[in-house]
């Protein structure tokens, strides 16, 4: 079982870095969803909570979600359906339950960088900047990509924009893992497919959503699909193949696109 | 540390420790109700309301529900007698083990939605696992308990 | 039909919906002590020395129990009836380990954070055996899993453990080979069901006190508290009248608690220090350290005339028991008997079976005990053998089973009084649509919806 000595509910940012500076075994907690089934013995476990970071809010030009938002807010949200559609409640509502998703944060979700996270698909598919503490704003995908250092990962600011948005996925069974998830979105013409779970996190296709038009015929769609699986790496694992996933993703995003379309 | 928190609405102050989870926190003071299944926050069972809205219990902090108010089916003994009844004619308690976890978040949908549809039932309760059934006496009940409260639901 | 076809409510539905303290863990007492267990991270290993000094020093840690703290003489945990088919063939602690998982000491203490402790603190030395993992090649394997004096089985099943060979046998009625070599088209095929979890929502669990009597109290989560009783009076070494049993609501089973799991440790550790004890098993442990439902590879041979009339079958068994042999004797039984039963004009049966230790979980009960991995590969091959006749199966079928009044040749020439077998297939032919889909509709240029059948048998009451 995990272990906390001490737990801390931070009245501010600045408290929050310094502890999760003073020791390596000081950490931030998320939703605890996934920290509470380790072996870990943490030192002090320091809760954001208190600081009004669960809150979705709109700007002049963004939506901004702050980290202890939970994944059910996000799904519930009208402005986040406003601006993109079904987009998020349809990538959370496979994630286990409701009452995991009260829990489930954006932060530990999106902090954790796991490859099977539909949380990251979804909003790769999106404009999407990570405001961090120590290492200020950097968009989603360099975020993901970058050095993994001690950092608090503050909200999620997405780009306002006209976006049209679809979200596929294949389970095993209802609120399994994904085996794969493909999130596709067309704004001002410019297409952008995500895929995730392969099993490796979720990246954008770039050269393929470039092939696509804004109403693409059946021949680029198959160009499109052929580049998809040419362009990203898609891996094997217990709950599927390689050779799978790349079949699947075929058909995922060619659904993705007909959905966007029609 | 000290936590002051309302459980079934009434106040207890109590010192624990800091990775205690509010899972043996409640059945600790007797609210034996709540259970744990999978140890892996899937199954449901530990479903609890912490200011209305229903979580697992297995995996929150004791230390989070300071100042909040947390909800065990203790505390809804009428409300679990009513939606209880409807799962007993449909044979859907068999070893009953799931079953409290289940009727709060029946509640708790009851609170967000008037009107579920089969689907919006399938979805919300896809977090409350059972090992007896194969959720179709649950699915009966529920339609049925949705219906004495005046609401109509599609036909499936 | 009053009571038959009317739903009635359980006696107990309104106690679990309203969530009362009925079951195991709500009802321990507060103050028993948390008991874990140490379990071997080798498949097959001699312990060849154990340094709990250090893990003794934790603050909180009541006592640390070893093979050396256990009675000396062997049982079995399956629950069944004196005296039970299983061999006798383990400790509550053993000097040798036989699967991963198996255990190797038992850690008692006040809080579950010291037991914790205590058992990271544990230091086990090992001799590492040649584990034997593949059922295939159990029998006459050179490590031999159970090589043990005192290991004896209660009946004759056909037992050998120097060969790894928990139980065999062979039922014949009929000569099945000359009635082979009669058939137009005989199907021979090899089926292999994987070991299951029984996955029960509350997992095993157990306390224990003494009574006023001095008497050991066993609170248990259990499917067979009669024969918990017997079995812990044995295993402990005490008269079954020392022994009270008590079965609070259980959360489901499945077979899982058809056998011994959790009862031991804390009653060996009430029995030591005299104080309330308890155990709950985590859910990995309900995975890797309880009973899972027998892996078996069954050959199935069936043959039939051209115009559908099956005259033999012969199924053959490997069931694989695990590190130890609870319902391995029996399960194996139900995966011919309770199959080959239903095609009664058959002329000929042969069932032949083997039951190897293997160095896994053992395997146990688990519904359908057997007949569920049998039916699975008699009626696959059932299938097989309409494709290759081009006969309709459902039409195979009733032109082979049995009917009221027959003597059932594969069901050791009992009687069967009732049976509506005809009837059932007959209607579900007629529910399902069986006649417009069978063998399949095409439903769009990618997919096609198929039926297909079987049909099953099972005792009970």
């Amino acid at each position: 079982m995990f272990g906390l000595k001490e737990y801390r509910a931070v009245q501010s940012l600045d408290e929050a870095h310094e502890l999760l500076m003073q020791s390596r075994d000081n950490v931030i907690l998320g939703g605890l969803l996934w920290m509470k089934m380790g072996r870990k013995q943490y030192h002090t476990g320091i809760d954001l909570s208190g600081l009004g970071l669960n809150m979705i809010s709109e700007t002049e030009d963004s939506i901004d979600i702050g980290c202890m938002t939970p994944l059910r807010q996000m799904e519930t949200s009208p402005l986040l359906h406003q601006w993109f559609g079904p987009l998020f409640s349809d990538a959370f509502k496979g994630i286990v339950g409701v009452q995991f998703r009260n829990l489930a944060t954006l932060g530990g979700s999106v902090y954790s960088r796991f490859g099977f996270s539909d949380v990251i698909t979804a909003l790769t598919a999106l404009d999407t900047q990570i405001h961090l503490y120590q290492a200020g704003t950097v968009s989603l995908s360099e975020f993901l990509n970058m050095d993994q250092k001690r950092d608090i990962l503050i909200k999620a600011v997405i780009r306002k924009q006209a976006v049209k948005t679809n979200f596929q996925t294949r389970r095993k069974s209802a609120t399994d893992f994904p085996v794969l998830s493909v999130a596709v979105s067309l704004c001002n013409g410019q297409w952008k497919i995500a895929v995730g779970a392969r099993p490796s996190r979720a990246a954008l296709a770039k050269k393929a959503a470039d092939l696509l038009s804004s109403e693409p015929d059946e021949e680029k769609i198959t160009a499109t699909l052929d580049s998809v699986v040419n362009e990203l790496s898609f891996g094997t694992d217990q709950r599927a193949g390689s050779d799978y996933r790349k079949v699947l993703a075929k058909v995922l995003v060619k659904r993705g696109i007909n959905a966007i379309c029609r | 540390m000290q936590i002051t928190c309302r459980i079934n609405k009434r106040e207890f102050i109590r010192d624990i420790e800091p990775d205690l989870l509010l899972i043996d926190f409640v059945r600790s003071l007797g609210f034996k109700s709540v259970k744990r299944g999978c140890d892996t926050s899937n199954c449901g069972l530990c479903t609890v309301w912490v200011d209305e809205k229903p979580v697992l219990s297995c995996s929150v902090l004791a230390a989070r529900v300071n100042h909040k108010a947390v909800t065990t089916l203790e505390g809804l003994e009428e409300e679990a007698k009513e939606v209880g009844w409807f799962l007993a004619t449909q044979g859907a308690e068999q070893c009953g083990f799931c079953s409290p976890g289940l009727i709060m978040n029946i509640l708790a949908m009851k609170a967000e939605f008037k009107n579920p549809t089969t689907e919006d039932i399938k979805q919300y309760l896809a977090g409350n696992l059972c090992r007896c059934s194969g959720y179709e006496s649950q699915l009966r009940a529920i339609k049925n308990y949705f219906d004495l409260q005046g609401v109509a639901h599609e036909n499936c | 039909m009053k009571i038959v076809n009317q739903g009635i409510e359980k006696i107990d539905a309104m106690a679990l919906v309203t969530g009362k303290p009925v079951y195991t863990d709500d009802l321990a007492p507060e103050n028993c002590l948390v008991v874990k267990v140490l379990r071997s991270p080798h498949a097959f290993a001699g312990i060849r020395d154990i340094d709990m000094a250090e893990a003794l020093k934790i603050e909180g840690v009541e006592c640390i129990l070893t093979y050396r703290d256990v009675p000396g003489n062997r049982f079995t945990m399956a629950g069944q009836s004196y005296p039970e088919p299983s061999p006798y063939d383990r400790l509550i602690l053993d000097q040798m380990v036989r699967y991963v998982g198996d255990p190797v000491a038992v850690v008692a203490g006040i809080t579950e954070k010291a037991v914790e402790k205590a058992l990271k603190l544990i230091q086990v030395s090992y001799d590492i055996l040649d584990p034997v993992l593949d059922p295939d090649k159990a029998l006459d394997h050179k490590s031999i899993i159970h090589p043990e004096a005192d290991y004896h089985a209660r009946e004759d099943i056909g037992n050998d453990a120097k060969r790894n060979l928990c139980a065999s046998g062979e039922f014949l009625s009929g000569d099945a080979e000359t009635e082979f070599s009669r058939c137009d088209v005989v199907v021979d095929r090899i089926y292999h069901t994987k070991a299951n979890n029984q996955a029960m929502m509350e997992t095993h669990r157990t306390f224990s006190y003494l009574d006023l009597a001095g008497r050991l109290v066993l609170c248990t989560s259990t499917q067979v508290p009669f024969h918990v009783r017997r079995i812990a009076a044995t295993a402990l070494n005490i008269p079954q009248s020392s022994v009270r049993v008590i079965k609070p609501r259980i959360g489901g089973g499945f077979g899982a608690k058809q056998t011994l799991v959790s009862e031991l440790f804390p009653a060996l550790v009430t029995l030591k220090t005299g104080k309330p004890a308890k155990m709950v098993f985590d859910r990995a442990e309900s995975f890797t350290a309880s009973t899972s439902r027998h892996e078996m590879k069954i050959r199935v041979r069936i043959g039939a005339d051209r115009d559908g009339h099956i005259l033999a079958i012969h199924m053959d068994t490997l069931s694989n028991t695990g590190a130890y042999g609870e319902h391995g004797p029996t399960t194996v039984g139900l995966s011919g008997h309770k199959t080959m039963s239903l095609y009664n004009m058959a002329r000929a049966f042969k069932f032949t079976y083997t039951v190897v230790y293997t160095n896994t979980l053992s395997a146990g009960a688990y519904r359908g005990y057997g007949a569920t991995q049998g039916t699975f590969a008699l009626e696959s091959a059932v299938n097989e053998l309409a494709d290759r006749l081009s006969m309709d199966p459902l039409d195979l079928r009733l032109k082979n089973i049995l009917k009221p009044g027959d003597s059932v040749a594969a069901y050791y020439g009992e009687t069967i009084h009732s049976c509506a077998l005809p009837a059932c297939i007959k209607k579900g032919r007629e529910m399902i649509g069986w006649n417009q889909k069978f063998p399949f509709v095409n439903i769009s240029n990618t997919k096609v919806r198929a039926v297909g059948a079987a049909i099953a048998m099972q005792g009970s009451g």
